[in-house]
């Protein structure tokens, strides 16, 4: 129902950020806690049944610290194990093993300390480096705030053109490397960003347009002005000095007349 | 188990695990499967909810417990025990990662890498490499002789002069095999029996694979075939401070970095 709701507003934004918008949440992720079967029907080799096969994917759970690591899809797993068949289920977590770690960006010339799992580091190896991993990975197996941020910044640095300020020929090499990852600024701009930080932008970009905002006055002021500026004239016509009478009298000296 | 996860939940801020029982379960990645699989949901129709029952798992599979296959990588300059500069080497991931890697010392090994390597070797002259360095292992067996004290046996009684010969066997007797045109004496010689001679230290020259130099310390010590002509037994005889026979070299064997064990006993006190 939420995802009803949200997609209602989602479509004021661009159409790219809601592409990104809907990847992030609610596309579909790398299966890394459990084995997807293949194929799409399966027989029973006994009975010959013929059966469909739906990988339904194992819920996960993030923990707050989620969103400040690079956890290469892995998460926090909240279900129960049958330890005896006589006995109760027994509730249990299954955690990821935490390690922190040294990460060197290339276009951004950073060494960063991230919180990884074992996993990470073995899919930047399979990227043959950091920034292969996050460009090359889809948002929602970055899925995490830090790792979405960090592919924006990559993708905005690609977009600008203008990392690596005091070596141009390393900068030249890594636009060549990562040429299929250049995205327009405009879309750059708009990506990686939460719902909130996309809405502050929004309201920008629309007041932007509307150059003067339009103040919607009640007409009584408007009347108001107009009836005081009448009545002004019409006091000023009262209050308008005599034509100043000159000190010569006509009828002054012909009394008699 | 369940109190520590709600704790994690919860607001902790950390997930370094309050209760030391049960550490190890915290500290690893799993392949889950259901027990009981959920139902399958109709065409054209909302899925199914998924039941309390169908979130009972069983492990199938615990990554983080196999052993991560090596890495490929390209070095970029000559590291000391690992490889001269753009040789391709296979090495365990996290000294890799954190030694080569994070250091700048080398690159993956990606298809792209190895062709631009490919390029660059056919560019450059492949010599420059050999004249720096002959083998990974050299620079570390040159600072390992550096710091080696060579004890060299001479008789107390017959009348000798220091030959290459005897500098062989003395490194002989500490597990060196070195040939002789890999060592060089020096200009004056040394002759005896001479008791002033007596732990005195003297230098000699070793080539490592005709490129490598050093320096070596050697040591004179009488011996004699009658034992009650021994001379008393010293402890601590390789200890510093060191005399030299010829004082033009006092300079360069104080400056020789100390026998691992010296540096042992000045660490302890």
């Amino acid at each position: 129902m939420s995802a009803v709701k949200s997609r209602s507003f989602l479509n004021r934004f661009p159409v790219f950020y809601q592409k990104f918008y809907k990847e992030w949440r609610w596309g579909p992720q790398a299966p890394v806690h459990y084995v997807p079967e293949e194929g799409k029907w399966k027989r029973n080799p006994e009975t010959g049944e013929v059966k469909v096969i739906q990988n339904k994917p194992i819920p996960l759970t993030y923990p707050k610290e989620f969103e400040d690591g690079l956890w290469g899809g892995e998460a926090l797993v909240r279900g129960f194990q049958k330890r005896n068949p006589l006995r109760r289920r027994a509730a249990h977590f299954w955690f990821p093993s935490l390690i922190k770690s040294v990460l060197y960006s290339e276009i951004l010339d950073k060494h960063m300390e991230i919180t990884v799992t074992p996993r990470t580091l073995r899919l930047v190896d399979q990227h043959y480096g950091f920034d292969s991993y996050i460009l090359e990975t889809p948002p929602q197996d970055l899925k995490s705030n830090l790792g979405v941020k960090l592919k924006r910044s990559l993708l905005l640095a690609l977009a600008k053109k203008d990392f690596l300020p005091n070596n141009a020929v390393k900068r030249e090499e890594l636009l060549q490397k990562y040429q299929k990852h250049i995205i327009p600024l405009e879309e750059a701009e708009w990506y990686g960003l939460t719902i909130q930080e996309a809405l502050e932008k929004l309201g920008e970009s629309e007041q932007r347009e509307v150059k003067a905002p339009a103040v919607k006055q009640p007409l009584k002021i408007k009347f108001r002005e107009e009836f005081i500026q009448q009545l002004k004239a019409e006091q000023e016509e009262k209050s308008a000095p005599p034509t100043p009478k000159s000190s010569w009298n006509p009828f002054k000296f012909n009394k008699s007349v | 188990m369940i109190r520590l996860g709600f704790q994690l939940l919860g607001g902790a801020k950390t997930l370094q695990p309050s209760l030391s029982i049960k550490v190890e379960q915290i500290r690893t990645t799993f392949v889950l499967k259901r027990r009981y699989p959920p139902l399958l949901d109709k065409q054209n129709r909302p899925p199914k909810p998924l039941v309390t029952k169908n979130f009972v798992y069983d492990e199938v599979e615990n990554t983080n417990q196999k052993k991560e296959p090596d890495l490929k990588l390209i070095l970029t300059s000559f590291v000391e025990g690992v490889g001269l500069k753009n040789e391709i080497v296979t090495v365990r991931p996290n000294f890799g990662r954190f030694k080569l890697l994070a250091c700048g010392l080398a690159v993956y090994a990606s298809p792209e890498n190895l062709e631009k390597l490919k390029k660059d070797l056919e560019n450059s002259d492949n010599k420059v490499q050999t004249t720096l360095h002959s083998s990974r292992f050299a620079e570390l067996t040159r600072r390992d002789l550096a710091s080696k004290i060579l004890v060299v046996l001479v008789n107390q009684e017959n009348p000798w002069t220091i030959e290459k010969w005897h500098i062989r066997a003395a490194f002989r007797r500490t597990g060196i095999w070195v040939p002789d045109n890999a060592i060089k004496m020096g200009d004056k010689p040394i002759s005896g029996p001479n008791l002033e001679l007596e732990k005195k230290h003297f230098l000699v020259t070793v080539t490592i694979n005709n490129l490598e130099t050093t320096p070596v310390r050697c040591m004179i010590r009488h011996w004699s075939t009658f034992p009650e002509l021994r001379l008393p037994k010293v402890d601590g005889y390789l200890e510093p401070p060191y005399e030299p026979i010829f004082e033009d070299e006092r300079e360069i064997i104080s400056t020789l970095p100390l026998p691992v064990f010296c540096l042992k006993k000045s660490f302890a006190s």
